[in-house]
């Protein structure tokens, strides 16, 4: 795995940004990533102002999010010519967390409406990782489809949905979890915390007291 | 109302607990079945004894007892929810591999044309499980995965339970006195402290 890695994450309009925050804290503590393109769609802003208690213009999302560290670079998700647009631009991975069923919808139709869309198509035909943590429940048929569709395609759908073998304590261990078992899939991996053995986890043990 | 309970190998036995709970509460018929590996869960994740869950419902079964009364199409039910949901049951309920209690009853739930819903749990998802899971889809079963939700503003665990089977119960018309329902952005309590102007000005 090469140390130089350049992640781009997006963050869309369904809840969760408190996840979408401490995966851009991972990846700026990160020695081994170097760049992170952030983009954050209109409706990702509403519910990130709505979420943090802040204002909904990019530059307090931002900082809500936690985007402090000059590896990090907000996209204006309007602007189809931004960077990502490009597969000459060098990206290694892109996370869409979280990943409204409209995203996936139009990922899985190819129909790039915006620089998020667009970068997803991209990833997807140079044949990079892209990780959808699709935030929707129940599903419908065309939401099943289009999960099918973007998994052919060599996307990997990762629903936000928590564990519960570690008996996390707080909301906050879960989201820790949610992202450290990310970052695994972005080979990024910084803790063996979660790590089942067959017996346990170490997080398990932490909270029950068991061997 | 009267519905068939599954417990199944995932992880979240947390999740059919509660639910089993709220059933009671609402009085709910429950016919439960705990898979061998559920069995497992309710040990391993929640504070319960199996004994403890199981007398929650009105009614248990087995695992292996295909000459359950739930076997039978003739016996009625207003539906089934398996919760949590493996992704091995997923597979079988889709082949109509209808090997143990659970899976027939899963088999005689869609045949009936009755409502089945899925808390499939798994994350991330191979081809495999969603090719099953859209397969479910098409044949009628509600596909719910226990997603993390944020809209109910949650702050611990128990909440993001509460609200997946607020959601869950929603499937049948039921009513969970806890729930939290979405009204709009601009109701929503947190955004007053975010954008003051434009709530004043629509108010």
């Amino acid at each position: 795995m090469p140390e130089d890695r350049r992640i781009t994450v997006a963050v869309t309009g369904a809840g969760g940004v408190g996840a979408s925050k401490r995966l851009l804290a991972a990846l700026q503590e990160d020695d081994r990533v170097t760049h992170v393109d952030l983009l954050v769609s209109a409706n990702g802003r509403k519910l990130a102002a709505l979420e943090f208690g802040t204002r909904e213009d990019p530059d307090s999302v931002a900082q809500a999010l936690g985007a402090a560290s000059p590896k990090v670079r907000m996209l204006d998700p309007a602007d189809l010519s931004g960077p990502v647009t490009s597969g000459s631009y060098p990206s290694d991975a892109m996370v869409i967390l979280p990943c409204a069923a409209g995203v996936l919808g139009r990922i899985a139709h190819g129909l790039a409406l915006d620089l998020i869309e667009r970068a997803a198509d991209v990833t997807l035909k140079e044949r990079r990782r892209l990780v959808l943590c699709l935030r929707e429940t129940p599903l419908h048929l065309a939401h099943l489809r289009n999960m099918v569709a973007v998994t052919e395609a060599g996307a990997i759908v990762y629903p936000m949905i928590p564990t519960y073998y570690n008996v996390p304590e707080t909301l906050a261990e879960l989201q820790d979890e949610l992202v450290e078992r990310l970052l695994q899939l972005l080979g990024l991996q910084r803790t063996d915390r979660y790590r089942w053995d067959g017996v346990s986890t170490p997080a398990r043990r932490e909270h029950t007291g068991t061997p | 109302m009267r519905l068939v309970v599954a417990m199944t190998g995932a992880t979240g036995a947390i999740i059919g607990v509660r639910l089993l709970a709220a059933l009671r509460d609402l009085g709910v018929e429950t016919h439960l079945v705990v898979s061998r590996w559920a069995r497992a869960t309710i040990a391993e994740e929640t504070p319960y004894t199996v004994r403890e869950v199981t007398d929650l419902a009105d009614v248990g079964y087995a695992p292996d007892d295909q000459g359950a009364a739930i076997s039978s199409g003739s016996f009625r039910t207003d539906g089934m929810i398996v919760a949590p949901c493996s992704m091995k049951t997923v597979a079988g309920i889709r082949t109509g591999y209808a090997d143990g209690l659970i899976g027939r009853a899963a088999d005689v739930t869609l045949k009936e044309r009755r409502r089945l819903v899925l808390l499939a749990r798994e994350t991330p998802l191979s081809t495999i499980h969603l090719e099953n899971l859209l397969a479910l889809s098409r044949m009628g079963a509600t596909i719910l995965p226990p997603v993390l939700t944020f809209y109910n503003d949650p702050a611990t665990v128990a909440d993001v339970v509460e609200h997946i089977v607020a959601r869950t119960l929603d499937q049948f018309g039921l009513e969970l006195p806890t729930a939290h329902r979405w009204t709009g952005m601009r109701q929503d309590p947190r955004r007053a402290t975010a954008t003051d102007d434009s709530v004043a000005a629509t108010a």
